[in-house]
């Protein structure tokens, strides 16, 4: 073999090569002119001579130039060209090979894209390898008081680096005299949009000014998309008075099209100076530390003791003068919570929590953190699918190479390289794989889009489409996959033997047959491990929905409401929430109808810091989950009350204080012991706030549907300054037919409040497990396919095996052999290599939970159910694939056979 | 000219050819190449002299030949040519490679 660096140089030196060539075609022509002239001939005719025996000049000087830029290149390219002709004699073959590399390739583009746009891409606004977020230990973001803030912006080290902001709110929206709508709103400071970066392309982004202590101007910046989709993308938009949550805001700017938000999954319609939400009356998620009464909401932006902010500071690098900057910033904030607390257990764990910096170029997301595990997953059963497409189209190109022998035998003996055609099976492998490729491009992009929808409801609009990087990374793909497809039949290929031409048999060489059948009981293997997976995944989402969750769901309708947007305070409460429950009461199919403040499946969870007071009481490890419902609540709910009693209309404001707590704070706290009776609060002195417990209620999953139910007390609504945000309504018969009816008239009792989801617990359950429903539907939909290709390759292997052996079969059937046998032999054949492939397959699926383990989902174990079930399919399909064959073999018909000799 | 006895070569025989005459004359010159095997062939072969210089590209980018300037015995600058090791190593695989396909040919005629 020629070095292709020497090809390489000759290639690079052609110009040269070219000027040399012609001078020594000039010399050989004047040689031969000056041997026609000493052989005596007259000029003219020396030189026509001269002329003819060398042949045209131009012609020759063309042909070189071919060999030499051809040289290196011709060579590939004659392999592409034999490569495409070979594929293209049978289209049918090759339109299903790429078809299976297509379907592999689609859902790797599809699944790649989709978890690089949630795990890997950066915020959208410039240079966000400079953005540092503070966090606590546990990675999520520190949260810190207005107080704080304003002391970092004002540090000279990270002045005009702050970018802080709090959660995302519903706020009800009024654009003129239209209806109240919700809209996602988020709180930041001043200097959000300056220290991002990220301008205004119409109007002005926020300033300090806007949003000056206690002066906060009624201000908006908002969301390009929700610009064009609610102010139809009108430039004298800007300047245009909203009202939210009652008031008039003016909406000052819009912001660019790609900053869609600071939290991956989170919808921001737009951004509002954090002044504004105590005018706007909105509770944002915070860390309240108090010892009396909680800070009033217009105190929020000057209080020590509520943290509300998260920030983020842009800087080159993380440096140790911006750390302790951000610890000096912080330190009042935490001796105001220090002063709070005095058990030392929980001293000790507010000391140990430092903000921390980190650099976060794509900012925090709850929907990226819950994705990770399913992004892995998905990852996983991708590579699988691929390596099955890949294992199958090997087969069939091994399966085609061996039917090919003798030809390849041929060109041996008739002198093409051996190399040549190892190059060509290489090339007939890359061109497949290419091809496969586009293909899965096409089907990726239509599919991303549909999985992004599936896996993270919600955030798919703010997912990038394909971008280069993508078709660059399918590129590559293609070209390491190709010699892969090629490898085996290439393989065959180096053994091609010129005396096969001479012999008269082509059976299939022990060689070619065991790799066919490797590569066979691998694509079953991996079969049988995706099947186990789906059949487990699906076996423990339906263990899931199926076990008893706490409280009633084809029963209970549940809906959330938000009584500040609609400018309601908590006295008016009561009166409300009597005069809706009237409303649901009015239908003679309503059994109950309760109040909470939060209610199950919320989305929302309020901790709070308990002392249990009295002897023998063990105190509650971490701070205690909290909701507050009335009397019917958990009535309305199907939730069971063990022991005590329920609210009642005699639990008032200025009645003492009770509580009903969950069973599993009741054992956690007392033990066997009766918590009826025993009090607790949230001081570690005795004090007027302290409650009474009055009830257990059976522990039920409020915060989702796989979460087991931690330690949880239920305050009275009537004892506290609580907004409800939660009605619960429980009826006999299906909730569904009724739902119409009573949404209507309990939304009629106050225009203004917005309920923007009824629905059935049934349907919240359902809700809340989409995405693993969605990874059940992938993972079965992947197996499935992985099975069908595992079919086709037995069909394919044993089918060439029936067909190569027929003259065998056939003289064995003239000589009285008994074709049920020759079945029976196919049918053995296939179930070989059924048991074969399916072994490995249930040791992969045993084996991989346990060394990946952690990684992986929930649910991703290997069910032993779903592990037989999938061995049994796995065996089937291979006995399925061999049918065909064993058919064959058994009506090979002996006379056309021989006759055909 | 009466051309019905002279051959025309079969594709990549020139190689060949071109190959087997730098084994047996040493280093030579395009002309003296091409005169060689219009001698050898007893003028059979059909060649246009200038067909060996691409044929001279081809085997010198597989490395079989090397090339080198000198002066012809006319005192003309001319490139003279050498089979290199590797180019000895594939004559004869070619030559082998010829003689079981004339063989194989022969063979099958012979049954005829």
């Amino acid at each position: 073999m020629a070095g292709p660096f020497r090809r390489w140089r000759n290639f690079l030196d052609r110009g040269r090569r070219l000027r040399r060539l012609e001078e020594e075609m000039r010399a050989h022509v004047e040689m031969l002119y000056e041997e026609h002239r000493r052989a005596g001939l007259g000029p003219d005719e020396a030189r026509r001579r001269a002329n003819l025996a060398f042949g045209n000049l131009l012609t020759t000087r063309e042909e070189s130039v071919d060999a030499m830029t051809g040289a290196w290149l011709e060579s590939w390219g004659r392999d592409v060209a034999i490569a495409a002709r070979g594929l293209a004699r049978r289209p049918g073959f090759t339109a299903s090979l790429v078809a299976i590399l297509a379907l592999g390739l689609g859902a790797t583009t599809a699944i790649f894209s989709l978890v690089r746009g949630v795990l890997w891409d950066a915020l959208p606004v410039p240079a966000p390898a400079e953005l540092h977020l503070a966090v606590q230990t546990d990675g999520r973001p520190f949260r810190f008081s207005a107080p704080s803030v304003q002391r970092l912006e004002a540090d000279p080290t990270t002045r005009g680096r702050v970018i802080a902001f709090t959660s995302t709110e519903k706020l009800a929206l009024r654009l003129g005299d239209g209806p109240a709508q919700p809209v996602q709103a988020r709180f930041v400071r001043g200097g959000f949009f300056e220290a991002l970066q990220v301008p205004a392309i119409a109007g002005r982004i926020l300033s300090a000014a806007d949003d000056e202590t206690g002066r906060a101007r009624p201000v908006a910046v908002v969301a390009y998309r929700w610009w064009r989709d609610h102010l139809a993308g009108d430039p004298t938009a800007v300047g245009r008075v909203i009202r939210l949550n009652g008031m008039e805001v003016t909406v000052v700017g819009v912001a660019p099209e790609e900053f869609t938000g600071v939290a991956f999954g989170e919808t921001e319609d737009l951004w509002l100076p954090a002044g504004l939400h105590a005018v706007l009356n909105v509770w944002t998620s915070a860390s309240i530390s108090s010892r009396d009464e909680d800070p009033k909401l217009a105190d929020w932006i000057r209080d020590d003791h509520v943290a509300w902010f998260s920030v983020m500071l842009r800087a080159p690098a993380e440096t140790r003068e911006l750390q302790r900057s951000l610890e000096a910033a912080w330190w009042p904030q935490r001796e105001a919570f220090m002063s709070t607390v005095d058990e030392p257990a929980q001293r000790e764990r507010v000391a140990r929590n430092v903000p921390r910096l980190v650099p976060s170029p794509r900012g925090y997301s709850e929907t990226r953190r819950d994705f990770r595990r399913v992004g892995l997953t998905l990852s996983l059963l991708v590579g699988a699918v691929v390596l099955v497409t890949v294992a199958n189209s090997s087969t069939m190109l091994l399966l085609r190479m061996l039917a090919r022998r003798r030809e390849l035998g041929v060109r041996v003996a008739l002198g093409a390289g051996r190399w040549r055609l190892i190059r060509g099976a290489l090339m007939e492998g890359l061109l497949l794989a290419v091809g496969g490729a586009a293909a899965g491009a096409v089907l990726g992009c239509w599919l991303a889009p549909v999985l992004a929808g599936w896996l993270v409801p919600g955030a798919a609009g703010e997912l990038r489409g394909p971008d280069w990087t993508l078709f660059a990374s399918l590129g590559a793909l293609a070209l390491v996959l190709g010699p892969a497809l090629g490898a085996a039949p290439a393989w065959l290929a180096a053994r091609a033997a010129p005396q096969a031409v001479l012999q008269q048999r082509f059976g299939a060489g022990p060689g070619g047959m065991r790799l066919g059948r490797l590569l066979i009981v691998i694509q079953l293997a991996l079969s049988v491990l995706l099947l186990a997976f789906a059949g487990s995944l699906a076996l423990d989402l339906r263990r899931v929905l199926r076990s008893d969750l706490g409280y009633g769901r084809q029963t209970v309708v549940t809906a959330a409401f938000d009584p500040a947007s609609a400018g309601l305070r908590s006295t008016q409460m009561p009166a409300v929430m009597a005069r809706m429950r009237q409303a649901a009461m009015s239908f003679p199919q309503v059994r109950h109808a309760g109040f909470a403040l939060f209610g199950a499946l919320s989305g929302s969870r309020w901790n709070s810091g308990i002392y249990v007071r009295g002897p023998s009481a063990h105190p509650p490890g971490n701070a205690v989950q909290r909701d507050a419902v009335d009397g019917d609540f958990f009535d309305a709910m199907g939730m069971t009350l063990l022991q005590g009693r329920r609210f009642s209309g005699a639990d008032t404001a200025q009645s003492p204080r009770v509580v009903i707590i969950n069973q599993a704070l009741a054992r956690a706290v007392f033990g066997s012991a009766s918590p009826l009776h025993r009090r607790f609060g949230f001081d570690s002195r005795e004090g007027p706030e302290d409650m009474e417990i009055v009830g257990v209620v059976a522990d039920a999953r409020m915060n989702g549907v796989r979460e087991a139910p931690g330690p949880m007390f239920y305050a009275a609504l009537t004892q506290g300054d609580y907004l409800p945000g939660c009605i619960a309504v429980r009826l006999d018969g299906d909730a569904a037919l009724l739902l119409p009816a009573l949404q209507k008239a309990i939304g009629a009792v106050e225009p203004n409040l917005m309920f923007p989801q009824w629905l059935t617990m049934e349907e919240r359950v359902q809700h809340w497990v989409r995405k693993d429903q969605a990874a059940v539907r992938l993972t079965v939909g992947f197996a499935a396919l992985a099975t069908l290709l595992a079919m086709v390759g037995v069909l394919g292997a044993l089918g060439y095996l029936v067909a190569t052996r027929s003259r065998d079969l056939a003289v064995r059937l003239a000589l009285g052999a008994d074709p049920a046998r020759m079945r029976r032999g196919v049918v053995s054949d296939a179930l070989g290599l059924g048991v074969a492939g399916s072994a490995l397959g249930w040791l992969l699926a045993w084996l991989l939970p346990q060394v990946l383990g952690s990684w992986m989902m929930t649910g991703l174990h290997s069910d032993w159910r779903a592990t037989i079930g999938a061995v049994i399919v796995g065996i089937g399909a291979a006995l399925l694939g061999g049918l065909l064959p064993a058919r064959r073999a058994a009506k090979v018909d002996p006379l056309s056979l021989l006759r055909a000799e | 000219m009466s051309d019905a006895t002279r051959t025309d070569l079969l594709q990549g025989t020139l190689d060949l050819l071109v190959l087997k005459t730098l084994a047996a004359l040493g280093p030579l010159h395009g002309f003296g190449i091409a005169r060689r095997i219009e001698q050898v062939s007893g003028d059979q072969v059909l060649l246009n002299q200038g067909t060996i210089y691409p044929a001279l590209v081809r085997l010198e980018d597989q490395g079989w030949i090397e090339s080198e300037w000198g002066t012809s015995e006319n005192n003309r600058r001319a490139r003279f040519y050498a089979i290199t090791a590797a180019g000895r190593k594939q004559l004869k695989d070619e030559v082998a490679n010829w003689q079981r396909v004339a063989a194989l040919v022969n063979a099958v005629i012979a049954s005829g």
